[in-house]
């Protein structure tokens, strides 16, 4: 203990000192309690503090490694979790350029392997008859085929004035239906071609005049049966419509734009009925 | 180690690093001498016991911030000093001795009776005397009553008084001869 100074206690302390001792008492139990209780408590907070920095070096790390090992067991599982097939609606591809060489005329029973290779995009224009897309061949025996499954639903979409397109023709074709609702893109520029070279067979072959024509008319129609052979055809005047053609029965109308020898552009429409 | 042979400020360092029991010590040390400034300086017990924990609450917390070449007294008697300022600015309360003795309202003569005196007389004598002296210290001026007490209660020297009062040595010293000597006069015309 520190030392006071090196003076005689006179008397005038002595007897401060004992009044003191004896009138001051001391603190209350509960203050020394609490006084020694926070002095504990002040020095484990000042536990050395490289102790604590490396404990809170260690918990940094630990939640590191933990933050880790969730992301990983996260990537893991979206990894593993099958993944819904989106399929994607694209409008088909269409070949730009029809004039190529023609081809021998596809005949109408045409397999279906192939028309499920081409009937990826069988979007005909549902546009008015101005609409200048390509549109890709829709394999015919496919289509056929299952038009015949729902020829009324059909008729209701040969109401609309403007050019029936693929996605509004018959819920039978099977083909269309599969353009209309996969989401794949088109079919190979090969078979747009090779379809493409069908239909302009079918023009030069039914409409020569047209075909050779340096302004063809704007749309030309012919229906055929199951077998390819036509049945009626005709040269679309700019008043008419495809539904307004007489006599025409239940069907739905394939549109397609196809070039002409001139290389001039018009709409073939073909209905193939039983 | 033993406690008891090292300094106020190596206790202070250990406690600082952490060692609790070195504060036990400092706290053993210097609990009553505190205790007496603080009670001669509050007037209350009430108020005592609270700056007492406001003390030693603030050595606890501000341990770290002890500079090792300081007097451990001087900045312990600094903080009650200043805490006491404190309290009597905001309470403007008084000095008052009454109601201190024990913390039971006993008389000082029972008190210094019960320490077993050796007579009677003398004991009343002594309580005499301790209630006369402690009477006059109440009406030394604050300044040589803070003087007398820090050096009579606490053991502080000159030196110390001085840093903790914020005086200069002479002004201490002199302030310590002034309480003695109004202190001898208040006893000599008492007895």
């Amino acid at each position: 203990m520190n030392t006071p100074d090196d003076e005689p206690v006179d008397e005038v302390t002595s007897v401060y000192r004992r009044a003191s001792d004896a009138e001051a008492g001391s603190p209350a139990f509960a203050t020394r309690a609490a006084i020694l209780a926070e002095a504990r408590a002040a020095a484990l907070r000042r536990t050395p503090a490289a102790n604590h920095s490396l404990y809170a070096w260690r918990a940094v790390a630990g939640i590191a490694v933990l933050g880790v090992a969730v992301l990983l067991w996260r990537q893991t599982n979206r990894n593993v979790t099958p993944e819904l097939t989106v399929e994607t609606r694209t409008p088909p591809v269409l070949e730009p350029d029809l004039a190529a060489t023609p081809e021998p005329v596809a005949e109408a029973g045409r397999s279906a392997a192939q028309a499920d290779r081409t009937a990826e995009a069988p979007q005909l224009a549902a546009a008015p008859p101005q609409a200048s897309a390509d549109v890709a061949a829709v394999a015919e025996s496919t289509a056929k085929v299952e038009r015949e499954e729902s020829k009324s639903a059909a008729r209701e979409r040969d109401e609309s004035p403007a050019v029936a397109s693929v996605s509004a023709a018959a819920p039978a074709e099977s083909a269309l239906q599969r353009a209309r609702s996969d989401a794949a893109p088109a079919v190979a520029a090969g078979a747009l071609r090779q379809a493409a070279t069908d239909y302009q067979g079918l023009l030069q072959r039914e409409f020569p005049e047209v075909w050779n024509a340096g302004t063809p008319p704007r749309t030309v129609w012919l229906v055929m049966d199951v077998g390819g052979r036509i049945l009626r055809k005709g040269v679309l005047s700019d008043a008419d419509t495809l539904a307004s053609v007489a006599n025409q029965p239940s069907g739905a109308w394939t549109v397609v734009q196809v070039k002409t020898a001139s290389g001039s552009s018009l709409q073939l429409a073909v209905m193939q009925v039983d | 180690m033993d406690a008891s042979a090292t300094s106020d400020e190596a206790l202070m360092g250990r406690y600082a690093a952490g060692d609790a029991s070195a504060f036990d010590a400092l706290y053993g040390r210097h609990e009553l001498p505190l205790w007496r400034y603080i009670l001669r300086h509050c007037g209350n017990r009430a108020t005592a016991e609270e700056l007492m924990q406001e003390v030693w609450f603030a050595v606890a917390r501000e341990a770290a911030k002890f500079r090792a070449d300081a007097r451990f007294t001087s900045w312990l008697y600094t903080m009650a000093r200043n805490r006491v300022i404190d309290r009597h600015r905001n309470a403007h309360s008084h000095m008052s001795l009454d109601g201190v003795a024990g913390g039971s309202e006993t008389p000082l003569m029972e008190i210094l009776a019960d320490e077993g005196s050796p007579s009677p007389l003398q004991a009343a004598e002594q309580a005499e005397q301790g209630q006369s002296i402690l009477a006059a210290l109440h009406r030394l001026p604050r300044e040589q009553r803070e003087a007398f007490v820090l050096q009579a209660d606490s053991g502080l020297t000159v030196e110390q008084i001085a840093s903790i009062t914020g005086t200069s040595f002479e002004t201490a010293k002199s302030r310590l001869r002034y309480a003695r000597d109004r202190l001898k006069e208040l006893l000599r015309e008492h007895a």
